[in-house]
């Protein structure tokens, strides 16, 4: 697990907008388990999935912020249970072992939730909530998110320098796909990546792009 | 309560989809003032120049109705209690946009459609008799609900002309009128013309599966689109981006009505469009016989009231129910019956080459209808009713792959991770549409709990495949198998025969049209029996339901509608030595 050097970089902020430090670096640990990084082949943690997730949860989706703060909560009442530790402190393998639980075998069908109702956002509320409930919640939250925030489109905040789309070898954005490039046997590894933000530069009037060919003139 | 406008309006059309947008758009350039309402936005092309976003558009559902504001409830039979539709109540509380209603706002499911573009066969309108015909009158369930339908092949053929030509669709014609050579589809219906575009261009896969289709004797053809193969009136062709089925379209290639129709009504002049406004109450003469106007939610929540002279329920087929439901006209108990929709079987593999799978749409496709409609009971005399199997060779992002990855394979870990490196760049799939025979047990009411954010009445399904229809899938899976170890593909994986989604997307027959005003809603027209003035127009007229995508033939009905609206004469095959 290693933060970006140059966080100053474009697209690269370690920013948070709802998380704690402490409550990122969990959700980054449950998320590299979710997406283990190994080799060349990027992690969770290097697509930078926590700050999707943590962006997505002060923008499209708030009403998962309880789900994240309770969950976390649970999380670590478990831990200190069970492992007497913090979830970020334990092995990968006792790390692995709490995601078997809670999400189910990584072969296999999802661990059952012993709530019903997951589109009820409000049990916080409620006293009587079954703790261990919400571990469930939380990590087929985490699971979607995870995998979202490997995937998105980099101003989302996750898959960092494509590293998603690499893995997998997804050209991203593309205007379109020439009759040569359709051709079976084609090496499609020949197309550049783009993201939404390389189609937006090649739109015509934009004015950054004015004021950058400005700045070329000069 | 505020009258939103004074002025006299010839006609209120409500939804701006596939079918209302042909209808206001029509009828305003025959000089008709037109007000249609629409609950979502008006969209202009900007809007989808960068829509290449699977967050926004897949994860977040950015164009289809949500739960949360338009909650519809399901059950598997009478007896069970219904809840919100499960197959959508995913942990994100959002779901695939396929297995939800359509998109809202101006071009409604054209936006998102795959634009898969299909004309029934002249068998499908006589399903029932055919079905009874061949295999005996036993054959269909006991509790079935089946009728053909008022109008024929024939009736039909010059409106699915027009909507070829009028709006664009690409494909190749194989049935023509007068031509010495027929095409490739050896079971195609007979067409006065060809398609004004050619097909699309196929994705590396696609000619796989053609090629192995020819060796097992089968007779695949290229599928038609509504998606513009080269420029089409003011549209750009396609660029095959591979951001289609779910998605706008950033060049108007495709075939979505708010460009294809709503420009040349608004040019017009006559033709005003209100969006953010939920039309909730269909409003009648005191006797309950004539409709006089609507009363909707405008884009602020307050009510307003609306008349005209007459009135255009275009929403999709399941909305169409409901507000006429919540609205008071179902005298004769017939609003909601006939729920029809579609279990696709889909079938997913992974090809020995690459099949670069982001590319292209996934109507760049061929297909073979040898186990279409009647023709299946040559090969299984148990199969009520056949259908196309489809290639479906691009058109797939990461996520879409990650929800759709076998049940034996990692969902979480390097197992995962290696899964999605290994796989994602050789999926292919193929699928089939076979809708489910409509019984006493397969119907739409108003849900007697759920209410949407303004205190209006939820939908509620009642909805389960029946045991034909899990066979008639199966068949079809079986057929699959054998073209993917044809085409060499040794890992595959497929959905089960009663799919956990009941919504495809594809829902039809909930306001039945027929002659008879007591057993049916509507008449072929879409004239309601009930309430004069009124139209319901869709999906929802089927009287049955087959193998082909509804939309060709839901925009081909509202073309009829529109020369009915008009006192015009029904157009009739303009080849008149061709006979259909």
């Amino acid at each position: 697990m290693s933060l970006q050097s140059d966080p100053a970089a474009a697209g690269q902020s370690i920013a948070l907008t709802y998380f704690s430090d402490f409550q990122a670096r969990t959700v980054e640990v449950i998320a590299e388990r979710v997406i283990p990084g190994e080799g060349s082949d990027a992690g969770a943690t290097e697509a930078g999935v926590v700050y999707y997730i943590d962006r997505t949860i002060t923008g499209f989706s708030t009403g998962l912020q309880r789900v994240y703060r309770l969950g976390l909560r649970e999380l670590e009442a478990y831990c200190s249970r069970k492992y007497s530790g913090q979830f970020v402190d334990l092995t990968a393998e006792e790390q692995d072992e709490i995601l078997r639980v809670f999400l189910g075998p990584e072969v296999g069908p999802p661990a059952v939730h012993p709530q019903p109702g997951l589109m009820d956002q409000d049990e916080g509320d409620n006293p009587g909530y079954d703790h261990l409930g919400l571990l469930y919640r939380l990590f087929a939250v985490i699971r979607e998110h995870a995998i979202e925030g490997y995937f998105c489109d980099p101003i989302y905040g996750g898959n960092r320098n494509t590293v998603g789309w690499k893995l997998v070898g997804f050209p991203g954005t593309q205007w379109g796909y020439s009759e040569e490039q359709m051709k079976p046997g084609y090496d499609a590894t020949r197309i550049a990546i783009k993201t939404l933000s390389d189609l937006r530069f090649d739109l015509e009037n934009l004015p950054l792009k004015k004021a950058n060919s400005r700045q070329e003139e000069q | 309560m505020i009258m939103a406008n004074s002025r006299k309006i010839d006609v209120i059309v409500v939804g701006a989809g596939a079918s209302g947008a042909i209808v206001a758009s029509e009828l305003a350039q025959q000089g008709l003032k037109v007000v249609c309402l629409d609950k979502g936005p008006r969209y202009a092309d900007e809007d989808f120049r960068l829509k290449h976003d699977e967050i926004r558009y897949y994860a977040r559902g950015a164009i289809v109705p949500h739960m949360t504001t338009d909650p519809m409830t399901w059950r598997e039979t009478s007896a069970d209690t219904a809840k919100l539709l499960p197959w959508v109540d995913g942990p994100l509380g959002t779901a695939n946009p396929l297995h939800l209603p359509p998109s809202l706002g101006t071009g409604g499911g054209s936006i998102h459609w795959g634009g898969a573009c299909w004309r029934f066969r002249d068998t499908e309108f006589r399903m029932k008799s055919v079905v009874e015909d061949r295999l005996g009158g036993k054959a269909l369930p006991d509790n079935h609900t089946l009728v053909d339908w008022p109008i024929s092949y024939a009736d039909l053929e010059p409106y699915y002309d027009r909507v070829e030509w009028e709006l664009g669709i690409s494909g190749e014609g194989s049935n023509i009128a007068g031509a010495v050579d027929k095409g490739d589809n050896p079971w195609e219906a007979p067409r006065q013309r060809g398609y004004p575009m050619p097909a699309l261009r196929q994705g590396p896969t696609d000619q796989l599966f053609a090629d192995a289709c020819s060796r097992l004797g089968f007779h695949p053809f290229r599928t038609a689109a509504a998606i513009a193969s080269v420029p089409f009136k003011d549209r750009q062709g396609c660029t095959y981006c591979g951001y289609c089925h779910g998605f706008p379209c950033h060049v108007n290639a495709k075939t979505s009505t708010h460009v294809a129709s709503l420009p040349y009504g608004l040019a017009s002049g006559n033709l005003e469009i209100r969006d953010y406004c939920r039309v909730y109450n269909v409003n009648r003469s005191k006797d309950g016989s004539r409709a006089i106007g609507v009363s909707y939610y405008d884009h602020q929540g307050r009510s307003a009231d609306l008349e005209a002279d007459r009135v255009v329920l275009a929403c999709y087929a399941l909305e169409n129910a409901r507000l006429m439901l919540a609205s008071g006209i179902n005298r004769n108990g017939q609003v909601g019956r006939h729920f029809m929709t579609h279990a696709f079987g889909f079938f997913m593999g992974v090809t020995p080459e690459p099949s670069h799978p982001y590319m292209g749409p996934l109507v760049a496709s061929t297909a073979i209808e040898d186990f279409s409609g009647e023709l299946v009971h040559d090969h299984d005399r148990a199969v009520l009713w056949g259908a196309p199997i489809i290639s479906w060779g691009g058109d797939f992002q990461p996520l879409e792959i990650s929800h759709a990855m076998p049940a034996n394979a990692p969902r979480w870990g390097a197992g995962y991770r290696d899964w999605m490196k290994n796989n994602y760049g050789h999926v292919w799939s193929m699928y089939s549409q076979t809708a489910n025979i409509p019984t006493h047990e397969t119907y739409v009411d108003l849900d007697p709990q759920r209410k949407d954010q303004y205190g209006q009445p939820a939908l509620r399904m009642t909805h389960g495949w029946g045991e034909a229809d899990k066979r008639a899938v199966e068949f079809l899976l079986k057929q699959k198998r054998r073209i993917a170890r044809e085409m060499g593909v040794t890992y595959c994986w497929e959905e089960t025969t009663s799919p956990e989604y009941h919504l495809s997307t594809h829902e039809v027959g909930t306001h039945r049209m027929g002659e008879d005003p007591a057993t049916s809603v509507v008449d072929m027209f879409g004239h309601s029996h009930e309430c004069r003035n009124l139209f319901v127009i869709g999906g929802g007229q089927f009287p049955s339901y087959h193998g082909y995508n509804p939309t060709q033939t839901i925009q081909a009905l509202a073309y009829m509608t529109v020369d009915h609206m008009l006192d015009r004469p029904l157009a009739s095959p303009q080849n008149s030595g061709a006979r259909f």
